[in-house]
């Protein structure tokens, strides 16, 4: 029996069911999916409920609260619009004096923990028998509380009976005595120097194991065409030790930037302005002048600037792919 | 089996539980005490056990030390609504602080004791001490006028001098300056004697603090109410003159090396290791320097800021320790209670004896008999800043102050200086 279509009568039956079948499999192929997309989202729901909770909406709050006058209890907030904006950057010179003073910090950590903490890094890798014991020594004030270290430090530079100018004295050095927290020209470096102490064990670990992965080969091929000590530094491991390198440098601006406690236990920002941070502004002007709002701004003034040197890092990573 | 296993389980819970609320009720009455005060709370464990043993009523005294901290855990559990029953917070008039108590009694953190504190309970108090922690009708912070604490003890700041290096030093132990001329006189004899002449705290908030005492000598009532409630800030020209006192002192060289950027205790700790003649503190500075050096507790005497002005010679002071009842605590009334016990002058003798501190209750400050250095403290409780409603300079402004007197002191600001500085914060400052 011929049909319209030119089709049979068992064939039509035939395409009838291959259709059936095969709806079938796109409906349970686009259930499928569903439950394997839902079945993802579930695995993630409480990392983007938390992240949510206690990331995001901080933020969010922040930036909305910048935008108010509110002294942290009131059930009333006054809207200023950009107003906290404006005073920061035409009425406030102790912000830019907090953020010059953290850009110093930056430099002199930069400049002066790197290049500690890859000689030091550079020794031990060379000793390697003790390097299990400096790596444990070097490490240790990186584990302790940064005020802990901010009360020693301020014994230390004590100018009456601190070991610092003791020392001094003792070795016919007592010319070099000083106030060294109290004097506005020397308080920025003094408190640097307590910083870079706590921190450069962190920064010698990296770089110890950087050191550990560039292959002794390279080093033995070099000295065969006749490289130096300096030579082979400079063209192997500085250059094999660049993604380390870039790293490092952009977590240490990060940390120097938001240097908070040291400076509160040693010098509270003083003499005069000499050490004062933006954190340390930050939590003054909330939690000691009760300027939620003008806080907020400064927070997400901050917040911007230490996202573009992130972003910096992470630009820079993908481009030696580190 | 085990279908009625659970049933039997679950009647005996229930039982249990049914049984339990008659031996619950029974239970004692418990109210939290926050404290910030490392140094006295054993004797703050002994004063709620002996309550206990009187009324039934168990008083869970838990510490949190730092006077600071605690504050703004305080701040931090109004906001959260889980404030304790009762609680010590510090202060005294400084407009900064009495802002902050307006906006924790706003937000139900402090009661108004005013229907309770009444007749002798009342009576008892310094009235200034009272007017401290008072608000006023008509209040420019907008509190239901009335007292909202009351003083466990009380505070004034003077300036102790070591009375053995006077004497090494030339001067008359027994005539402490009255003048400044005298002051400066005095700092230049000790500093050519090879004495350090003076510490103080001035990193952090003793520097603001002499200041203001110098801000009402040179400014007078007037002057204050002019800058601080009717907008003219630091215009009057005389207010140079209220940091010039800190140049002053510069350049007599009388500032021990360093204090630019010290707390207190390090001021305390070199005083009481008779490295220093004078020293900026408070009342309970005798009893620091009592656990640091006792043998030097009897060589010390206390004296007024030297007067550099023309107005009144007021000093810092007033309530040392506060307590405040939680205004919306279930347990709100057995907080009176046990606060009236606290207050009552047996507990109040047995708290200044103990713990070396100016009571705050005039009865007691007659009874007890206080020596030396403390002695002269006491004499001056009625000299404290007197609470005119002066409107907050902003916590900001105050920084500016501090960090001021930090650079007269180092000679990089001069006085003209840093009182345009502090009128450009304070401008910015109206407007956070």
């Amino acid at each position: 029996m011929i049909l319209p279509g030119g089709l049979t009568a068992p064939r039509q039956a035939i395409q009838k069911r291959v259709k059936g079948v095969a709806q079938h499999l796109t409906e349970s192929k686009t259930w499928n999916r569903l439950k394997d997309y839902c079945g993802n989202y579930l695995f993630i729901l409480p990392v983007v409920l938390i992240f949510s909770a206690f990331s995001l909406y901080p933020i969010l709050r922040t930036i909305q609260l910048s935008l108010f006058k509110w002294n942290g209890i009131d059930p009333q907030m006054t809207w200023v619009g950009l107003q906290n904006f404006y005073v920061i950057f035409a009425m406030d010179p102790n912000w830019w004096t907090a953020m010059w003073n953290a850009t110093k910090f930056a430099i002199l950590g930069v400049l002066v923990m790197q290049s500690l903490s890859l000689g030091l890094a550079f020794l031990v890798d060379r000793r390697s028998k003790q390097s299990d014991f400096y790596k444990a020594v070097y490490y240790i004030p990186t584990i302790l509380s940064p005020m802990v270290v901010g009360y020693v430090w301020k014994w230390i530079y004590d100018p009456n009976g601190g070991v610092l100018n003791f020392l001094l004295d003792k070795v016919g050095l007592h010319i070099l005595t000083r106030s060294w927290l109290s004097d506005p020209g020397l308080a920025l470096f003094a408190v640097s120097a307590a910083s870079i102490w706590a921190g450069f064990g962190y920064s010698f670990v990296l770089f110890l194991a950087g050191l550990k992965g560039i292959s002794a080969d390279i080093y033995e091929a070099a000295k065969v065409d006749g490289a130096n000590g300096w030579k082979q530094f400079w063209y192997i491991t500085l250059p094999m030790l660049r993604p380390i390198l870039t790293v490092v440098t952009i977590l240490t601006i990060l940390g120097a930037m938001q240097l908070f406690p040291l400076v509160d236990a040693m010098t509270n920002g003083g003499p005069g302005f000499a050490t004062q941070v933006p954190v340390k502004s930050i939590y003054d002007e909330c939690f000691k002048n009760y300027h939620y709002g003008y806080a907020s701004a400064y927070s997400v003034i901050f917040g911007l600037i230490l996202l573009i040197i992130s972003m910096t890092q992470m630009e820079i990573s993908r481009r030696y792919d580190v | 089996m085990k279908k009625s296993l659970l049933t039997v389980l679950l009647v005996a819970v229930v039982l249990t539980a049914i049984l339990a609320v008659p031996f619950a009720s029974a239970a004692p009455k418990t109210i939290t005490f926050w404290h910030y005060m490392v140094d006295r709370n054993d004797l703050l464990q002994s004063f709620a056990q002996q309550y206990e043993k009187a009324t039934g009523v168990k008083v869970d005294v838990q510490l949190f030390p730092g006077d600071q901290d605690v504050e703004k855990k305080v701040e931090a559990a109004i906001q959260a609504g889980t404030a304790p029953d009762i609680y010590t917070s510090n202060g005294s008039a400084d407009p900064v602080k009495i802002e902050g108590k307006a906006r924790w009694i706003k937000a139900g953190g402090m009661l108004n004791l005013d229907k309770y504190v009444t007749g002798a309970w009342r009576k008892n108090y310094i009235p200034s001490l009272l007017s401290n922690i008072s608000f006023a009708s008509g209040n420019q912070y907008g509190v239901e006028p009335g007292l909202y604490g009351l003083p466990l003890d009380s505070v004034n700041m003077q300036i102790l001098y070591n009375k053995e290096l006077f004497q090494k030093a030339g001067l008359d132990p027994n005539r402490p300056p009255k003048t400044w001329a005298q002051f400066i006189a005095a700092g230049k004899k000790l500093k050519a004697a090879g004495i350090t002449p003076f510490a103080g705290g001035f990193g952090t908030w003793l520097g603001i603090s002499i200041w203001e005492v110098y801000a009402w000598n040179i400014m007078g009532e007037k002057g204050m109410i002019q800058a601080q409630n009717n907008g003219k800030r630091f215009t009057d020209k005389n207010w140079v003159k209220t940091f010039q006192i800190f140049a002053d002192m510069r350049d007599a060289g009388m500032y021990a090396d360093g204090m630019a950027t010290w707390d207190n205790p390090d001021a305390e700790r070199l005083f009481a290791q008779e490295k220093v003649a004078m020293l900026y503190d408070g009342s309970w500075g005798i009893g620091v320097i009592k656990s640091a050096n006792p043998n030097l507790v009897p060589k010390v005497g206390a004296f007024l800021p030297p007067s550099a002005g023309r107005y009144p010679q007021y000093i810092q002071g007033g309530y040392g320790v506060v307590l405040a009842v939680n205004a919306v605590s279930p347990n709100k009334d057995e907080a009176i209670n046990f606060l009236k016990w606290l207050t009552a002058p047996e507990q109040q003798a047995q708290y200044a004896k103990t713990s070396f501190n100016l009571p705050a209750s005039s009865e007691v400050t007659k009874k007890v008999k206080l020596d030396g250095g403390v002695g002269d403290f006491a004499d001056d409780a009625g000299r404290i800043i007197p609470n005119v409603g002066l409107k907050g300079r902003g916590g900001d402004v105050d920084t500016e102050i501090t960090r001021g007197i930090q650079s007269i002191m180092l000679k990089k600001k001069t006085p003209q200086q840093v009182v345009d500085d502090v009128n450009k914060i304070w401008a910015a400052s109206l407007l956070k």
